[in-house]
């Protein structure tokens, strides 16, 4: 049996237990809240592994690794090496309040966040209008993933390969919604962890290790391997800062919080999600800075692009059996985020946009999976019409979403001052700016400094905008909802009872 | 003023602290002084963990105030030895420059290893429902005034 034939095999074997997954889902799905929220019914290790491998997208595996090899080091520190504290962050500023309060009102997606927490039309629309916007832009990003990995498996052009692996995890989701999202990132995270470590060791082996291949590295352009090289360290920085406040604000990663079943589970998935993260970017890293010293050394041609870099790598130095694995955990890595994408996008439409405009929707699940295929369809559209690399759609999507949903969710959760109005303020900015700012730039109409990241600053400012537009927009009503979100602590009277407080407290409160 | 006014003032001076970072942060990013994001990024972090740290109350228990704090100072320690060497290219450290060895081989690893089980630690002393302590899932119940279309409603009419 000849390599190709085996990688085949994989391949097909792959994608036939991903669509298995969805129809055992989709025997379990009775109503939205199994197709939105998985029937709030996820245990701690399948809720941290589904969050690192939904977040581990395309834009990481393949669009990172491009940039490492192009940048160097610089390209980690910009992005991928912050990602654990992220999830960090992300476990203390959700975990517990934003359970709470899903429990309490039901809330299965993002925008039901907004309508519950400030009972405002403005906010709950525009809300959902930037989560389907954003989930069809961070989708074509996937797209154009799923087409460079599909087509070299399969043997089959790009736009055909775009078009198999899009309608496959298509099928999938539309069975299974959420609950096959999730046990499908499940094992997709598992694959993705295991074929990172070992195309790790066999990427560092490929050039004599890793001593050898950042002498290599350096002696050929000292620039890629410290923080200001090929991009400016500011640019780094502000990469770096979209990433560690933008993890928080990731809707794939908000919505497992909604699914999970207990406070008990969420004990150690920051661990388990920073870890598996971690380990996945141990790809990027090898097979990043092994590239480029094989390029350096003659051993491999420049690849045609930097989303071309880790798909060349495999090919050109790596056994077949291996790089289709390899590519398979690809290919996982993009479905596991576009799963998610799909129903948050299909949620936005069906439920959340719906609710805001008063509509009301009979058959959500049916209407739920409809929508499903037109976020595919129009994210497929998208993706085979732009013609950019796989990081800058990316760093556009997760800057969008960092830019809406972190002042109105994780500051208004906390924040009793935060209105509505301040709400529908940081989403319209954060979106109209990064748009614009990255049309006209790409148009060539503005030419912003080197150091300039659109990303972010769109963050940044979204959350500025939201704090300030809060202070002047303040309202009682605002406030009192706020109390309503967490009703046990309204009903404290002003000292807290006893009852309420930690019990497991040894030290004395501050 | 009550406790509940004085506990409530806590977050908003958290709010007010994350964003004089974010304005530091943003200046650094529109006139190219990295600086100002190595020095900032670290305390914004901080500043969220101590967030994510308090109680039902806005209070936070004196261990893990302690932790929380003992962590983000190891971390600014780190992000102050990349701000004071960010724009040298020498590879003095590990075969990288000295910030990004100190990003790789230090603040990568310590950020991965330590974060999650502070998280746990925290995790016990802040929420009356300990994971520990084994309660029953159902932590709050339902609001019963809150009212949704499921397909089993739409199809009982």
């Amino acid at each position: 049996m000849s390599a190709q034939t085996i990688t085949l095999i994989v391949t097909i074997v792959y994608l036939l237990v991903m669509v298995v997954v969805g129809v055992w889902a989709n025997r379990h799905m009775h109503s939205a809240k199994e197709f939105l929220v998985a029937g709030q019914s996820l245990g701690f290790f399948v809720m941290a592994v589904a969050s690192f491998s939904s977040i581990q997208s395309g834009w990481g595996m393949v669009g990172s690794t491009g940039t490492t090899f192009g940048w160097g080091v610089q390209s980690l520190v910009a992005g991928p090496l912050f990602a654990p504290i992220g999830f960090a962050l992300a476990w203390f500023l959700l975990g517990t309040r934003l359970r709470r309060a899903a429990q309490r009102h039901q809330l299965y997606s993002i925008p039901d966040i907004i309508r519950v927490r400030y009972k405002s039309k403005s906010a709950h629309i525009s809300m959902s209008v930037a989560m389907l916007l954003g989930a069809i832009g961070y989708m074509t990003a996937q797209i154009v993933a799923t087409g460079v990995i599909t087509s070299l498996l399969l043997g089959v052009p790009f736009t055909t390969g775009a078009w198999i692996g899009s309608l496959i995890v298509a099928a999938y989701t539309i069975a299974g919604g959420m609950l096959a999202a999730v046990w499908t990132d499940l094992i997709q995270g598992v694959v993705m962890i295991a074929v990172s470590v070992g195309v790790f060791v066999l990427a560092l082996g490929s050039g004599g290790g890793w001593g050898s291949l950042l002498d290599t590295l350096a002696a050929a352009d000292p620039g890629l391997l410290s923080v200001a090289g090929t991009q400016p360290a500011t640019w780094v920085g502000a990469s770096a800062l979209m990433i560690v406040l933008g993890m928080v604000a990731q809707p794939q990663l908000i919505h497992k919080f909604l699914m999970l079943r207990s406070t008990r589970d969420l004990r150690w998935g920051a661990l388990v999600a920073g870890v598996g993260y971690f380990t996945t970017t141990l790809f990027i890293l090898g097979v990043g800075v092994a590239m480029r010293a094989a390029v350096i050394d003659g051993r491999v041609a420049e690849p045609a692009n930097l989303d071309a870099a880790a798909t060349d790598f495999l090919s050109a130095l790596t056994h077949p059996v291996v790089a289709g694995l390899a590519l398979t955990c690809l290919l996982a890595a993009i479905m596991s985020s576009a799963s998610s994408f799909i129903t948050i996008g299909a949620s936005a439409i069906m439920r959340d946009l719906t609710g805001g405009l008063g509509i009301r929707v009979r058959r959500e699940l049916l209407w739920g999976r409809v929508c499903s295929m037109l976020i595919v369809l129009a994210a497929l559209g998208v993706g085979l019409y732009l013609d950019q690399i796989i990081y800058l759609l990316g760093a556009i999507g997760w800057a969008a979403f960092g830019g809406a949903i972190f002042g109105p969710v994780i500051i208004g959760i906390y924040w009793r001052r935060a209105t509505g109005t301040a709400t529908t303020a940081a989403i319209v900015s954060g979106l109209v700016f990064n748009v614009a700012a990255t049309f006209l730039t790409a148009r060539g109409y503005i030419t912003p400094p080197g150091f300039f990241f659109t990303g972010g600053v769109t963050v940044a400012l979204s959350i500025l905008v939201f704090v300030f537009a809060s202070y002047v927009t303040r309202s009682a009503d605002d406030v009192r909802r706020f109390a309503q979100l967490y009703p046990d602590a309204a009903a404290l009277p002003a000292d807290g009872p006893a009852e309420v407080r930690p019990v497991r407290a040894e030290g004395a409160e501050v | 003023m009550s406790s509940n006014e004085s506990n409530q003032r806590r977050v908003d001076a958290l709010v007010l602290g994350l964003s004089g970072l974010l304005l530091l942060a943003l200046a650094g990013m529109l006139f190219g002084v990295p600086e100002l994001l190595t020095l900032t990024l670290p305390l914004m972090m901080t500043v969220l963990m101590l967030m994510g740290a308090l109680d039902r109350s806005n209070r936070w228990n004196r261990r893990v105030l302690g932790l929380v704090l003992a962590f983000n100072a190891v971390s600014f320690a780190l992000w102050l030895v990349v701000t004071l060497t960010v724009s040298s290219q020498a590879v003095a450290f590990g075969g990288l420059s000295v910030a990004a060895g100190v990003f790789v081989y230090l603040a990568w690893p310590y950020y991965t290893v330590v974060s999650g089980p502070l998280y746990a630690f925290v995790l016990d002393h802040i929420d009356p429902v300990a994971p520990a302590r084994g309660r029953a899932a159902a932590d709050v119940p339902p609001d019963p005034g809150r009212a949704t279309t499921t397909d089993e409603e739409a199809a009982r009419g």
